[in-house]
């Protein structure tokens, strides 16, 4: 001890102060280098996303440059401008129907009394958590013309899934959650006594919302009517399956038909489709993104006040029924009608006349090397993928809260890039980047995690960001003044309150690489079958109550591993605090 | 206990803090910062000062004022432009040097406005926290947060996440960790300003007594003048980035160097007056046509002013007298007035006067007398010696 000041007892405690480390013998080198070895870390992470995320798309742009007369023969197609048609059509009319639906029920659960509480707020979210295709499959099962499980009462309404109504219907149920949160979140952070001045001032509930909420918010529709954008133009699982039986052409799956489907291989045609698709999306992110930086909102910090609800009255319960319906519609229904038809030995669309059987299953084992095999590789890989995918996030996020610097600003820009890249056009980059020479890794389990790396990193980044936002910095400035080091402050601070948002992440991560068809389809082989491929290909092979099986098998996993998760990312901490601020609202 | 610390217990009889180890030197420090149009600004300007054992030094100033950006900047979460911080005989930061320590290895600790306690600790891991970060065994680390929690008198809650408790709790939980490590410099970021006024008086009255029992040196900010007067050995008022004055509460309430330090603390009377002579320790002015003589002290600021000059005088409201002009006794240091308003404000009772042509308001003791009601012509007494001449920037 050099420390000048003898040490002083304390007043209070009878016994001698334990002598405390010089502050002199803790500083040194050695956490020099940690701070900068985590920085290098950094580095290398962020020139890795860039290398996966810039080299496929310049080798595609690169190709699909080529000959100008090739472009020409794409357009002069006999199918071209019917697809653009379609597409536009199908992607855009879900887009505005998801905005509607989404700003709807963030509306309803944040500014309305009809709200269900904090199990309301994250209803909505629910479909992010189902795989795609078990939602596509669900909804053919429920409205397929004349066999369809609903198809009594809905086919006297003019409905049934395979059309153009259908496909928005699927279309607009998945993209809910994409549009639901941004304006949930902007919604949050829109202090309300903006709006309470405007209603003071005498303005209707109506006309607070046309001339304070929905201005306020703007922004944050057009990200989620960007983002429903871009997850609808890159689905490849809703147009493969429903789509099939209405004659609408659907650009991804074009893409990947292209691929798939023909031989000689058209890698031509995919490979400047999928360059006019990203370039198109690329537009509408650019468009956000200077609408955005132009509107700057004062943001509150610290704890949301409280909001004075709008009570609707006698038209709360009919609100309600609303945000019930989508989560019918989106989840219960499909998932009901899917369970059914799995234990079905025919399907037959008399609900009345069953006959029960649990014969199907047996695909799990049988089939193409088994549903269980596809069951194991896609688990492995969404826990693998969805690890390192979960970590990276991490780890830019916390090096984005110690340090503002250049690395820090390029890692997550690079990081979230790749929302803007629909999964068909990613999935088809990767085959051109690197399926052949000089990576040959065609058909591996690495080249889909690579792509699932890249075309989820995004999502794990902003999903964690939420929950970043909600970590004051001051915590960490505690730590570091206690004389706890980077390390020190990371692994006792910062990750404990990062866990929750970090398992939700790695939940939704998990989840939508089990369902993802788009990657599995283009970048899978015979070798490697993911449990989503193999659904699709008994799909096309017709046993449609086998297809419900694997859908069935698939979303349990899903479900396990989204519970188990969900479960633990409530640490003891956080469920005393809900229980006692629970119970501070009863009081 | 030893002897010497018994006698720091006993009000009154502090020794001299002149004697004692210095804990704390800003030498020189600058802090800028870029503006978002692109040009410089001083957030904290050519800032001096030392603090010793058992000082409690108060930074008080409007917000905006730098104080908080160079608490940061000696905590280590900030990097100074220039100049020089030593804590504890180690240099911190040097911008010639090229030293700049992070946090964790300055031996201070700071206790946050919002307290920054960790919601997933309980109450006991919080406070036990910077021995741990020191590398104190688990058990020890815990009985002395034990023997901390207990001195904040929240000695059952040791089990309890700080979700669980009150925003007055909270704080001194806070506190606890802040001081349980005995840093050599204790730094404090306005952390009575989110709790409301009865709690505020509570915990002061803690901190006082916790700072004359374990003579920590600290670096307290603040805007609130109350809180800098009731806590503070020392107070550096804050401007622009600058200090304007430093010196003991006393010294900044009677005799502030500028008019700014003074509107600041406290009210004020502000007079226009013109010098008439200059002598060695006394200015004679004229105020409102008559003739008086201000002492002067050898840091005044208006020790140049030279015959002809305009200076302005500040008197405190309670400093001045009134009278019943019937009632008057004249004298020399007495002006005719007339009350223009009066407010009853529990304590006091404030008149307003005209004077000439000057406003000067006054607080008298108690009750408002009936005799002085509004348009009364009154007697209003301006002791010479409660008079200061203040510059006017």
């Amino acid at each position: 001890m050099t420390s000048l000041a003898p040490h002083r007892k304390s007043p209070v405690s009878p016994a001698p102060a334990q002598p405390l480390p010089d502050p002199q013998v803790r500083k040194g080198l050695g956490k020099k280098l940690h701070s900068a070895a985590f920085g290098s870390l950094l580095l290398a992470l962020s020139v890795l996303v860039i290398f996966l995320v810039a080299y496929p798309l310049i080798q595609m742009f690169q190709r699909a440059a080529g000959p100008l007369d090739a472009w020409a023969k794409l357009i002069a197609e006999p199918w071209f401008f019917g697809m653009i048609r379609d597409t536009v059509l199908v992607v855009g009319t879900s887009a505005v129907l998801s905005l509607a639906i989404g700003a709807l029920l963030a509306w309803i659960n944040e500014r309305t009394d009809a709200g269900l509480g904090p199990i309301g707020d994250s209803l909505p979210l629910i479909p992010l958590f189902l795989p795609a295709v078990a939602l596509a499959v669900g909804w053919v099962a429920l409205a397929s013309p004349k066999v369809g499980l609903l198809s009594g009462f809905l086919e006297p309404l003019g409905f049934q899934i395979y059309s153009t109504a259908g496909m928005v219907l699927v279309y607009v149920l998945l993209t809910v959650p994409y549009t639901y949160l941004p304006i949930v979140a902007a919604l949050r952070s829109l202090d309300p006594s903006l709006e309470e001045a405007a209603r003071a001032s005498g303005a209707s509930s109506l006309r607070v919302i046309r001339t304070i909420s929905l201005p306020a918010v703007a922004p944050s529709l057009l990200s989620g009517f960007i983002l429903a954008t871009i997850i609808g133009a890159g689905v490849y699982s809703i147009p493969a399956i429903v789509g099939n039986g209405t004659g609408m052409d659907i650009m991804s799956v074009r893409i990947v038909r292209s691929i798939q489907n023909t031989y000689p291989i058209d890698y031509g045609t995919a490979i400047r489709l999928s360059a006019l698709l990203f370039t198109a999306l690329l537009i509408l992110y650019y468009v956000q993104h200077t609408v955005i930086s132009k509107q700057r909102f004062a943001r509150m910090g610290g704890q949301a006040p409280k909001v004075a609800r709008i009570a609707l009255g006698r038209w709360r319960w009919p609100v309600r029924m609303l945000g019930i319906l989508y989560i019918v519609f989106a989840a219960i229904l499909p998932l009901a009608a899917v369970i059914y038809l799995s234990l079905q030995r025919y399907w037959q669309p008399d609900l009345f006349a069953p006959n029960w059987t649990f014969q199907n299953f047996s695909v799990a084992s049988a089939g193409a090397g088994g549903a269980l095999e596809g069951i194991r590789n896609s688990v492995v890989l969404a826990v693998g993928a969805g690890f390192v995918v979960v970590m990276a996030a991490t780890m830019i996020l916390t090096y984005a809260r110690q340090s503002n610097n250049w690395v820090s600003r390029v890692a997550n820009g690079a990081a979230k890039f790749p929302a803007v890249v629909p999964g068909s056009v990613l999935a088809a980059s990767f085959i051109f980047a690197f399926a052949g020479a000089p990576f040959k890794l065609g058909g591996t389990l690495l080249i889909m995690g690579m792509a699932f790396f890249v075309s989820f990193l995004p999502h794990a980044v902003i999903s964690l960001e939420g929950t970043s936002a909600q970590i004051d910095g001051s915590l960490e400035d505690a730590s570091r003044l206690c004389g706890a080091g980077a390390g020190r402050t990371f692994g006792h601070v910062v990750l404990p309150l990062l866990r929750p948002g970090i398992l939700a992440t790695f939940a939704l991560v998990f989840v939508r690489i089990v369902g993802d068809l788009e990657v599995a389809v283009l970048l899978g082989t015979g070798r490697t079958p993911l449990v989503s491929a193999l659904l699709f290909q008994v799909w096309g092979e017709g046993f449609f109550t086998q297809v419900a099986a694997v859908a069935v098998m698939m979303t349990a996993v899903s479900a396990i591993v989204v519970i188990l998760l969900m479960w633990l990312s409530r640490p003891a901490w956080v469920r005393k605090m809900h229980a006692r601020s629970r119970k501070a609202a009863r009081r | 206990m030893s002897m010497t610390e018994t006698q720091h217990l006993i009000p009154g009889r502090t020794p001299p803090t002149e004697s004692k180890p210095v804990r704390l030197t800003v030498k020189n420090v600058v802090k800028e910062f870029q503006r978002h149009g692109g040009d410089f600004l001083n957030a904290v300007d050519d800032v001096s000062f030392e603090v010793r054992t058992g000082e409690l030094l108060v930074l008080l100033g409007p917000s905006g004022c730098g104080k908080s950006t160079l608490l940061r900047c000696i905590a280590g979460l900030e990097s100074p432009t220039g100049g020089l911080i030593n804590i504890n005989g180690q240099t911190a930061f040097d911008s010639t040097a090229q030293v700049s320590l992070a946090p964790n290895e300055r031996d201070v600790n700071m206790m946050f406005q919002s307290y920054a306690l960790w919601p997933h600790m309980n109450l006991e891991d919080n406070v036990a926290y910077p021995l741990r970060s020191a590398g104190v065994k688990k058990s020890v680390a815990r009985r002395r947060a034990a023997e901390y929690l207990d001195l904040v008198s929240l000695g059952g809650l040791a089990q309890q996440h700080p979700g669980m408790i009150s925003g007055g709790q909270q704080q001194r939980v806070a506190l606890a960790r802040t001081l349980i490590s005995e840093p050599s410099i204790v730094l404090f970021d306005e952390p009575l300003s989110n709790v409301d006024a009865r709690i505020r008086v509570k915990l002061r009255s803690l901190l006082v007594r916790l700072h004359k029992e374990l003579e920590f040196a600290a670096v307290y900010v603040t805007h609130d003048q109350v809180e800098a007067m009731g806590l503070g050995t020392r107070i550096a008022v804050m401007r622009h980035g600058r200090v304007d004055q430093l010196a003991s509460p006393a010294v900044v309430y009677e005799r502030p160097s500028n008019r700014s330090t003074a509107e600041f603390i406290g009210e004020a009377n502000f007079m226009d007056a013109t010098v008439l002579r200059r002598d060695r320790d006394i200015l004679t002015v004229d105020l409102c046509g008559r003739e008086i003589r201000v002492p002067r002290q050898a840091d005044d600021t208006g020790l140049e002013a030279s015959p002809g000059d305009h200076v302005t005088l500040m008197i405190r409201p309670e400093k001045c007298g009134i009278v019943p002009a019937a009632a008057g006794a004249g004298g020399p240091s007495a002006w005719h007035g007339v009350v223009t308003a009066r407010t009853f404000s529990g304590a006091h009772t404030e008149y307003q006067c005209q004077v000439g042509d000057q406003v000067v308001t006054v607080w008298a003791f108690g009750a408002p007398d009936p005799q002085l009601r509004e348009s009364t012509e009154v007697e209003v007494a301006i002791p010479s010696e409660s008079l200061r001449v203040v510059t006017d920037d």
